[in-house]
């Protein structure tokens, strides 16, 4: 073990045992292992993995890729099935927010019991500290009153604060840093920062891909329980994008056919296809006009779903008519995670007018989007329709919807500055008289 | 005199059996400290076993204050009294040890409990003397490790006299065998047990 590496783990892996039920268990006890009984599901498979001091690592992976198990191990709350860990010093887990935290004490007596829980020595917590951890938690008076009647908001904030304080060599944060308001994430953040400065290592795991991009010198990308990629945020990232996508791009059987039999004389569509973000699942519409593929690239021409906050993102549609369609028009949808309808427009918005569509054409339309929005993860639908006859310009007939398409992600780093507005969307502000 | 036959029998089996159901409970009750802190195991059933030994302290020295309202004479043999009472809770902490193993994967264990331990508590000399069972039934005796305890116990405070050494031997032998066992088991299925609470 090198001089400054703080976490080794080599071939580490996690088996758990599965049985149909119980009484397999004990039938196979009593047979002393000459029968199995049990499947073997492995949550984790040959991870190694070397962390150095001060170091940030993030860990991502879609929902079931043993994450939290990997921090579990860890942390010691599980043991693994096969390889080693080794790690040097004081470990903190915010698996274990609030774990110890006794309803009837105050928040203080509380600090100072889980303290002593997590296995601080008794004079450990100081009144120095005290001080700065009711300060931190921003609790006011509440501090001295039993935590039973706090409000979930106070509890939590109190056990991070508590937390941030207690100076471990290796931190250990899992889901954690979606506590409070933005201005005590904020406050977190610039904690984490400065903890990271003091030569703290942390490890972490988020669906935040925000958090973890900003703050991770490493990210290591966990795909069903195997490490497909360890290295630069920016790239793991990107990765995990590709997971999803191509889980969930795969087309159904009827789908395939109509994609194959769709003649090549859109060059592009080609090389759309594998990166096309439509996924099936929730889709209507008549028919007579189709969205066979589309995928949204950035400014570099990359496939992605990502986007800082300001960025351009351009929405490439191919599409095909199996009718004569007048007066085509193509839009995009955006919802936020709350379900809020975002921004929704499309071609007759704009007043643009697309040339009508021949039966069995095939045609591609992209547009640019600037992302003036907040941070965060959205979900798009991509439609293309065609106006009806009567004279309400806003209706229309839709031919095909995609809807729950992305996650698009918005991402800002709040650590570095100021962003250029707070909020769902940006307004055109200026600045009349200074 | 039966009063105090019957209680001094009674407080060290009910503690002990307090102490052996609660350690049974004792994992899947404490779940959320195991899944997610590095805690060794046997913690919580010493903790179970650690508060059934407080409270029968003070029951025994209750007991004592009210012999004395019974007119039963005090004896310098009482000191020893602590000696097969603690032993009796290393027996009862091995055996909520192996019974808490047990029933994270088997949870009907635990349920089951009470009454595997109601035939227990009939079939010890607790409520009666020994001498009122058939003869076979005086022989099987041996094979019942509460009973030993209990008995000491009774030689000691009602008696005033030194249990006899094939006692003792009993009594040390199941309150080392019990929970070494107990713990070898645990050992041998830690990971396995935080898998599955």
């Amino acid at each position: 073990m090198s001089q400054d590496t703080i976490v080794k783990i080599q071939g580490l892996g996690k088996k758990f045992k599965l049985y149909n039920n119980p009484q397999d268990r004990l039938k196979e006890w009593l047979s002393l292992g000459f029968k199995t009984k049990h499947t073997e599901f492995w949550a984790l498979k040959d991870i190694s993995l070397e962390v150095k001091k001060g170091e940030c690592f993030g860990i991502i992976g879609e929902n079931g890729a043993g994450k939290s198990t990997l921090l579990k191990i860890l942390t010691g709350a599980l043991w693994p099935s096969t390889g080693s860990i080794k790690m040097e010093g004081r470990v903190l887990s915010l698996l274990e927010l609030g774990t110890g935290f006794n309803p009837e004490l105050t928040g203080k007596q509380n600090v100072l019991s889980s303290a002593s829980l997590l296995g601080f020595p008794d004079d450990y917590i100081t009144e120095e500290k005290l001080n700065l951890i009711q300060e931190f938690a921003d609790i006011g008076e509440f501090f001295d009153q039993p935590i039973r009647i706090y409000s979930s908001g106070m509890h939590v904030r109190l056990a991070f604060s508590m937390f941030m304080f207690m100076e471990p060599e290796i931190f250990i944060i899992d889901e954690a840093l979606s506590v409070g308001d933005i201005f005590f994430s904020q406050k977190c953040f610039k904690k984490i920062h400065e903890l990271k400065n003091n030569g703290v290592t942390f490890i972490f795991v988020s669906h935040d891909l925000n958090a973890v991009k900003n703050l991770s010198n490493r990210i290591m990308l966990l795909n069903h329980g195997i490490c497909t990629f360890e290295g630069k945020p920016e790239e793991a990232v990107a990765r995990y994008h590709a997971i999803r996508n191509e889980k969930k791009s795969l087309p159904s059987k009827n789908e395939t056919n109509e994609e194959t039999q769709f003649s090549n004389s859109i060059t592009a569509l080609e090389e759309a296809l594998p990166h096309s973000v439509l996924n099936g699942k929730d889709r209507h519409g008549n028919g007579e006009m189709k969205i066979i593929a589309a995928r949204v690239t950035n400014k570099e021409g990359d496939n992605t779903l990502s986007a800082s906050m300001m960025d351009e993102l351009k929405f490439h549609l191919y599409f095909k008519a199996y009718k004569k369609i007048k007066d085509p028009n193509f839009g995009i949808i955006i919802h936020d995670k709350l379900g809020n309808l975002v921004f929704s427009c499309n071609t007759q918005n704009l007043r643009a007018s697309i040339p009508d569509m021949e039966a069995e054409e095939e045609r591609r339309v992209a547009f640019n989007l600037k992302m003036t929005i907040g941070p965060g993860e959205y979900t798009f639908a991509l439609v293309c329709g065609q106006s009806t006859e009567d004279l309400d310009l806003n209706r229309g007939i839709t031919c095909d919807r995609h809807n729950s398409l992305g996650p698009l992600i918005v991402l800002f780093d709040y650590s570095k500055a100021v962003p250029l507005f707070y909020g769902i969307a940006q307004l055109p502000m200026e600045i009349m008289d200074a | 005199m039966f009063a105090l036959y019957l209680c001094s029998g009674f407080l060290a089996w009910s503690a002990a059996i307090e102490c052996a159901t609660n350690g049974a409970n004792a994992f899947t009750q404490n779940a959320i400290y195991l899944k997610k802190l590095p805690i060794p195991e046997q913690v919580f059933v010493a903790k179970e076993a650690a508060t059934g030994t407080y409270s029968l302290i003070i029951s025994f020295i209750l007991l004592i204050i009210v012999s004395m309202f019974f007119s039963h004479s005090p004896s310098w043999v009482w000191l020893l009294l602590p000696l097969p009472l603690i032993l009796f809770q290393c027996f009862s902490f091995g055996l909520g040890m192996f019974l808490g193993v047990l029933n994270v994967f088997f949870r009907d264990v635990g349920h089951s409990l009470p009454i595997v331990f109601q035939v227990w508590f009939w079939s010890t000399p607790i409520v009666y003397p020994l001498t009122i069972l058939p003869d076979f039934m005086q022989s099987l005796v041996v094979l019942n490790p509460a009973y030993p305890f209990i008995s000491a116990v009774r030689e000691i405070f009602l008696y005033h006299r030194f249990p006899a050494s094939d006692i003792w031997i009993a009594m040390i032998s199941w309150s080392l065998l019990l929970p070494l066992v107990a713990y070898l088991i645990l050992r041998r299925l830690r990971p396995e047990i935080r898998d599955c609470l």
